[in-house]
């Protein structure tokens, strides 16, 4: 077998090598340096910054995707490279929020940023994969980091026993992703993910393909934490650092879902694998209806305003479920689930933000009772949490509305009654959740507090709030820019 | 192919039916006249003072974890040495011998490898993670 | 302290037996459908191909001592034993991995998994000390285990329906040296180089990692 490597994979790949030696270095630097984070968290910014750079440069050039990077194993299309930018700006605004965050609660080490980097760079590798070796090797790297990044909180046992809980489950989710990349193996002879595609497609019913798919999926429902896999989330988002549970919910996911949609629009799009009785469509709508109703059943009950958003976020995984049966039925519809993400992400993001500035020296003021009298305090941020929430509830004039919006003109443009149902299903979901969007607006706005919050004083977190009420308003009055990028994410191979 | 492991399978199916056998004649041959104080754990003779089961320090499972992330490493390293020759060269490989030119791709390939190894112990190093508090 | 009534009494040792006999009764069945799903095909392919055929017998023997083996290993109530099962079952995986021509995974196998992967475990079976028994009683949870076993039946049942199905792959004779550490190795180093060197930056992650997650706070240390 020949081969030779192209000096020009590097340049297409630039941003991702980039940021990858970049988290390297901030590691050795800390290393070396000692000290405290808030350093190394510029440090991060900053390779965050000209990671983003080289991606907006990528995403002009690559019109055209080159797909076969390093012998195929990497991938550069501008579905990736949407992707990327989400993980960048998602990382830039976790990083400003752990950077008063972790000063006030006293982790003092640099590894934290180094690792919310090669999280990054692992889901880069993710959704840039060409290859199912380099999906598994990205999907790792992420969550090895992730994990760490959990059970980071020195001393807390909640910390710690969440990143337990959350590797369990994501272990058992790479066996079986694992298990079913090998079935694939064994009757193709490839893990090349374009040369897959070709030979599966002329392999209809055949039944380890059939089994191999459903391990691969089932997988990537744990990452993403789809209904009957979702039971790690709450306790695993309620236990992590605050700033790491914002990330979870929007970078984490954003990659789970990026990774879902290349291997059901990229590897299993052939009509064998998608309908009938043993086609993933199916089977994704019905998690879909389950995912999104007790994702939002569950954070009714809740008087902790983390593990609601957690719970907000199984739910919110639903949703977006609607937009990959909507791929499933459509490719060319991609630019709507992408605005979700985009519009979830950025919102979530806000929302954990708030959440992070409220507590303060080890205690996280997470129950409802802790946000008594906010409004009367601390006026701006609780609007801007009100607006996080309508946005998370689909309210216009807010990011979460045009998500909706978009996504559910998406579903009804197929004319199925089965769209109808998932959509009306949607719409009556998003009213139920209304009503716990709308507890922690009352008790910000209506409730007296024994005594005044006492919340991080660092003006960086301001910085994030500020931005994210920015984008989500933004998103929420004018979506067309971003809704006409996401469109033009189109996927190569 | 697979014969030449055949040695391998009869090393293993002696060394059980070794031990197989001897086990069972043990338990044939040998008087079984149990009694409470056989079943203390041995103490040079004397009565054990304490439980056995102790929590062993969190270092243990440090110093584990990273020997274990680094014999992994080491795992990479033995087809990089088999095939070094192949790499360096430019050409074909016949008889040991390179024809066509040497290459530094069989050096650069492990030189990447090895930095980010390097720069985890490094990490390791300055964290004090080795040595013991 | 009386450490006389802690040491598990011979009578005791009884289950030990019994889960033996239940390994057994899982295997048999297990075998027979095993050669049940051969036999259409296999009875044509029979008439051509030799009287015994090693390799295969050699796959079937490993493949049995494996599932037996992380049967035991599911089924021991003291840690240790447990993790000793499981050094078996690595062992047996790697003969299976040796019938399939795979030599330099069998090899480091057993130097990765069976060596280095069972040194952390014993350390955490130690670590975590408190090796008692919890007793749970069947009635314990009854709905969610009855939920869990249709569930697992259900599934079981469509996944070997669904693999009756599958025709039976034809065997292929590897080329020379196939599976070998020099043929690996090629690949590893030039098709899969990406991946490898991403590997680097995967072990990086989980060396910071296992750092990151077994330091202590500030105040202990301060305590110590």
């Amino acid at each position: 077998m020949s081969f030779s490597l192209n000096p020009a994979d590097f340049v297409h790949l630039a941003p991702v090598l980039f940021l990858t030696v970049w988290a390297c270095l901030v590691l050795l630097a800390s290393a070396i340096g000692g000290g405290h984070g808030r350093h190394y968290g510029l440090l991060a910014i900053l390779g965050l910054i000209l990671s983003g750079l080289g991606v907006a440069l990528s995403w002009v050039q690559h019109v055209q995707p080159a797909t076969d990077l390093f012998a195929g194993m990497m991938v550069v299309d501008r579905f990736a490279l949407f992707l990327d930018m989400i993980f960048i700006i998602a990382g830039i605004l976790t990083a400003l929020v752990a950077d008063a965050y972790l000063e006030e609660h006293r982790f003092t080490e640099g590894e934290f940023f180094a690792l919310l980097l090669l999280s990054i760079s692992g889901m880069m590798m993710m959704v840039h994969a060409g290859d199912l070796v380099m999906f598994v090797i990205g999907l790792e790297t992420m969550s090895l980091a992730i994990y760490a990044l959990v059970a980071s909180w020195p001393g807390q046992r909640r910390s710690a026993e969440a990143g337990f809980k959350y590797f369990l489950m994501g272990a058992v989710a790479s066996a079986f992703l694992l298990y079913g990349i090998a079935l694939l193996y064994g009757v193709t002879g490839t893990t090349n993910l374009a040369k897959l595609a070709g030979v599966i497609n002329g392999k209809a019913g055949e039944p380890l393909v059939l089994v191999g798919m459903f391990m691969i999926l089932g997988a990537m429902g744990f990452k993403v934490a789809l209904v009957p896999f979702h039971m790690w989330t709450p306790d695993a988002y309620e236990g992590a650092p605050t700033p790491v549970t914002g990330f979870m919910a929007a970078a984490v996911k954003a990659a789970g879902f990026g990774a879902l949609l290349r291997l059901v629009a990229g590897l299993f799009s052939a009509d064998a694998w998608t309908f009938g009785s043993t086609g993933w469509i199916n089977i994704f709508w019905v998690l879909s209806v389950l995912t999104m109703t007790i994702g939002n059943i569950s954070a009714l009950r809740q008087n902790n305003v983390k593990r609601m958003l957690a719970y907000s976020s199984i739910a919110h995984a639903g949703y977006l479920l609607i937009g990959v049966v909507v791929v499933g039925l459509d490719p060319s519809q991609m630019g709507a689930v992408l605005f979700y993400v985009v519009a979830y992400a950025v919102t979530t993001l806000g929302a954990f933000a708030v959440v992070a500035w409220i507590g303060s020296r080890d205690v996280e003021r997470t129950t409802l009772e802790d946000w008594y009298g906010v409004a009367k305090h601390h006026p701006a941020v609780a609007l801007a949490m009100m607006l996080f929430l309508f946005s998370l509830g689909g309210l216009p004039p807010t990011a979460g509305f045009f998500a909706k919006f978009y996504l559910f003109k998406a579903a009804l443009s197929f004319d199925s009654p089965q769209m109808l149902t998932l959509v009306l299903i949607a719409i009556a979901n998003s009213v139920v959740s209304m009503y716990y969007y709308l507890r922690p607006i009352v008790a910000m706005y209506f409730r007296e507090g024994a005594s005044a919050p006492k919340p991080l004083t660092s003006f960086s977190v301001y910085w994030v709030l500020g931005i994210t009420s920015a984008l989500v308003l933004i998103l929420g009055m004018a979506p067309d820019a971003t809704l006409a990028w996401a469109a033009q994410a189109l996927m190569g191979g | 192919m697979l014969t030449s492991y055949l040695p391998l399978l009869v090393l293993l199916i002696v060394a059980v039916g070794l031990v197989g056998v001897f086990t069972i004649l043990a338990s044939l041959l040998g008087p079984s006249r149990p009694t409470p104080e056989k079943d203390i754990p041995y103490e040079s003779g004397l009565d054990p003072a304490s439980s056995p089961k102790i929590h062993f320090n969190m270092q243990f499972y440090r110093i584990a974890l990273l020997f274990l992330v680094f014999d992994i490493e080491a795992a990479f390293f033995y087809p990089w040495a088999v095939l070094y020759r192949d790499l360096s060269c430019k050409g074909q490989v016949i008889g040991g011998a390179c024809h066509g030119g040497a290459t530094a791709f069989g050096i650069l390939v492990m030189a990447v490898f090895l930095t980010i190894l390097i720069l985890a112990l490094t990490y390791v190093w300055r964290k004090r993670a080795l040595e013991w508090d | 302290m009386d450490l006389l009534s802690q040491k598990t009494p011979l009578s005791q040792r009884r289950p030990f037996i019994s889960s033996l006999m239940a390994t057994i009764a899982l295997l048999v069945p297990w075998l027979a459908t095993s050669v049940a799903w051969a036999t259409p095909q296999a009875a044509a392919a029979a008439k051509t191909a030799p009287a015994f055929n090693g390799a295969l017998w050699t796959f079937y023997i490993f493949g049995a001592l494996t599932i037996a083996g992380a049967l035991l290993t599911i089924t021991r109530r003291n840690p240790v034993t447990a993790a000793l099962w499981l050094v078996f079952t690595l062992f047996a995986t790697a003969g299976v991995y040796l019938s399939l021509h795979a030599t330099f995974m069998a090899a480091i196998q057993v130097l990765v998994y069976a060596g280095a992967i069972m040194v952390l475990f014993m350390f955490v079976v130690m670590m975590v000390g408190n090796t008692e028994r919890q007793e749970f009683g069947i009635m314990r949870g009854l709905f969610s285990k009855v939920v869990a076993l249709g569930a697992i039946a259900l599934l079981g049942w469509r996944l070997i329906s669904l693999l009756m199905r599958q025709a039976p792959a034809k065997a292929a004779m590897v080329s020379d040296g196939y599976g070998s550490v020099h043929s690996m190795g090629g690949v590893l180093f030039r098709e899969y180089l990406f991946p490898f060197e991403a590997i680097s930056v995967l072990l990086l992650v989980a060396i910071v990692g296992a750092v990151v997650i077994s330091r202590r706070s500030t105040e202990e240390k301060e305590e110590v």
